[in-house]
C-alpha cells in the first residue's frame, strides 16, 4: 500500500498533460475590461460557458488597483496605466462569477456570466 | 477613511492570524517580544522595498512576476510554519511544563524565535507591500488627506490586531497543557491553506495544471466573500471552488506537517542527549 499511492498519484499526474491539452485545443477567447474612475467597463460581461478565457484588464486610472476574484482565484495589483492578463478556466453555464477592485471596492464591482 | 480601514484590515488579517498562532506556539520562551517586533519592523521595511520595485516585479516573467512572487513568499511561510511545528514537537511540550531553568529555555527557544521573526516579517512584507502601493497612490492622488490615510491605516491595523488578540487569548484560555497542541493543529491547517493558496498563484501563472477545476463548489453554502468565509480562509485556507491540485497540495502539506509535528514523541525524547529526563 505504501508504494501504490505515490505510483497512482504519479500516473494521475502523468495523464494530466493530455487532459490539459484537450481542454486548450480551442484558443482562449479574449475578454477586455478597462478600469476607469475606479469602475469596470463593462461591469457585466456575458461570456461563453465551457471555454477557456483570457481576461485582459487595463487600468486607465492613474492610481493602482488590485484586481481580485475569489471564485476565479485572481489577485493581482495593476499599477496605474498598466494592464494585466489572466487565464480563466472554462466556466459553468448559467453561473455568475464576481470580481472587484480591492482598493476601491465601493465602486469597482463587476461580474462574468457564463451563457 | 472607513474604506481605507477595510482594505488595511483585510491585508492585516493574514498577518494577525500568523502572528497569533506563532506567539501562542512560542509562549514561555523569554525574549520573544523583541524578536516579534524585529520581525514586524523588518517586514515593514521589506514591504517598502518590494513596493518600490512593484513595477519591476509586475513586469517580470511576462506579467507572471507577481504571481510567482506571491507563490514564493507563501511557500517560504509554509516551510517556516512546518519548521516551527517540528520544533514544537521536540521542545515545545517541555517548555510548556515550565520545568526548565531560564538558561535552558533561552537556548532551546532560540530557533523558534528566529522563525517567529522571519515568518512574521515575511507575512508583513507580502501583505504590507500591497498596502504601501495602495496608500502611497492615495496620498499622491491628493483625493484623501494625510490625516485620512493615517486614520484609515490605524483603524485597519487596530481591527486586525484585535482579531489576532482574540485568537491568541482564545488559545491561551485552553490551559497550559493544550496550548501547544491547539496552536500546532491550527498552524498545520494554516500552513496547508497557505500552500493551497501558493498553488493557486502557480496555476494562475500557468506553472501548475489545475487538473479538475473546480473539484467542488460550496459557494452557495459558504461564500468566500462572507465574513465567515473570509475568516475560514484566513484560518484554514477555505476556498469555495478549489481546483483538484489545490486539494492535493492541501492534503499533502497537512499530512507532511502533521507527520513532522505529531509522530510518536517517545522516539524523539530517547534521541535527545539530555541527561535530566
Amino acid at each position: 500500500m505504501k508504494i501504490r499511492l505515490p505510483v497512482f498519484l504519479l500516473l494521475a499526474l502523468a495523464c494530466t498533460p493530455g487532459l490539459a491539452l484537450s481542454a486548450v485545443a480551442a484558443e482562449p477567447m479574449e475578454i477586455h475590461i478597462t478600469i476607469k474612475q475606479h469602475r469596470f467597463e463593462p461591469e457585466k460581461i456575458e461570456v461563453p460557458a465551457g471555454q477557456r478565457l483570457k481576461l485582459i484588464v487595463t487600468n486607465a486610472d492613474a492610481t493602482p488597483e488590485e484586481f481580485e476574484s475569489k471564485v476565479l482565484r485572481i489577485e493581482r495589483v495593476i499599477l496605474g496605466g498598466q494592464s494585466a492578463t489572466f487565464n480563466v478556466r472554462p466556466l459553468n453555464k448559467g453561473q455568475t462569477y464576481k470580481f472587484f477592485g480591492e482598493f476601491h471596492e465601493d465602486t469597482a464591482q463587476g461580474e462574468l456570466t457564463a451563457k | 477613511m472607513i474604506q481605507i480601514g477595510i482594505v488595511v484590515f483585510r491585508e492585516t488579517l493574514e498577518v494577525a492570524v500568523v502572528a497569533a498562532l506563532l506567539l501562542a506556539a512560542t509562549r514561555g520562551i523569554p525574549r520573544r517580544g523583541p524578536w516579534f517586533l524585529i520581525g514586524l519592523a523588518g517586514g515593514g521595511a521589506g514591504a517598502g522595498i518590494v513596493a518600490l520595485f512593484a513595477e519591476a516585479i509586475t513586469e517580470a516573467l511576462a506579467g507572471r512576476g507577481q504571481d510567482l512572487f506571491n507563490a514564493t513568499v507563501l511557500s517560504l511561510t509554509v516551510v517556516m510554519v512546518a519548521w516551527t511545528i517540528a520544533w514544537m514537537r521536540t521542545h515545545g511540550a517541555m517548555l510548556a511544563k515550565e520545568a526548565k531553568s531560564t538558561g535552558d529555555r533561552i537556548r532551546e527557544g532560540q530557533a523558534p524565535l528566529y522563525l517567529l521573526a522571519i515568518t512574521v516579517g515575511v507575512a508583513v512584507m507580502r501583505d504590507g507591500s500591497e498596502l504601501v502601493v495602495f496608500l502611497s497612490a492615495l496620498g499622491l492622488s491628493g483625493q484623501v488627506t494625510a490625516a485620512g490615510i493615517m486614520g484609515g491605516f490605524a483603524t485597519g491595523v487596530i481591527a486586525g490586531t484585535i482579531v489576532g488578540a482574540l485568537i491568541y487569548f482564545g488559545i491561551l484560555r485552553a490551559g497550559i497543557k493544550s496550548i501547544f497542541q491547539i496552536a500546532a493543529i491550527l498552524l498545520a491547517m494554516l500552513g496547508a491553506g497557505l500552500a493551497a493558496q501558493a498553488a493557486g498563484f502557480l496555476i494562475s501563472a500557468g506553472w501548475l495544471p489545475p487538473l479538475i477545476d473546480p473539484i467542488w463548489n460550496t459557494s452557495a453554502i459558504l461564500p468566500d466573500e462572507s465574513g465567515i468565509g473570509q475568516t475560514a480562509h484566513a484560518l484554514f485556507g477555505y476556498i469555495s471552488q478549489p481546483s483538484a491540485i489545490q486539494v492535493i497540495v492541501y492534503v499533502a502539506v497537512l499530512a507532511a506537517i502533521c507527520w513532522l509535528g505529531f509522530r510518536s514523541p517517545a522516539v524523539s525524547a530517547a534521541k535527545r542527549p539530555h541527561p535530566a529526563e
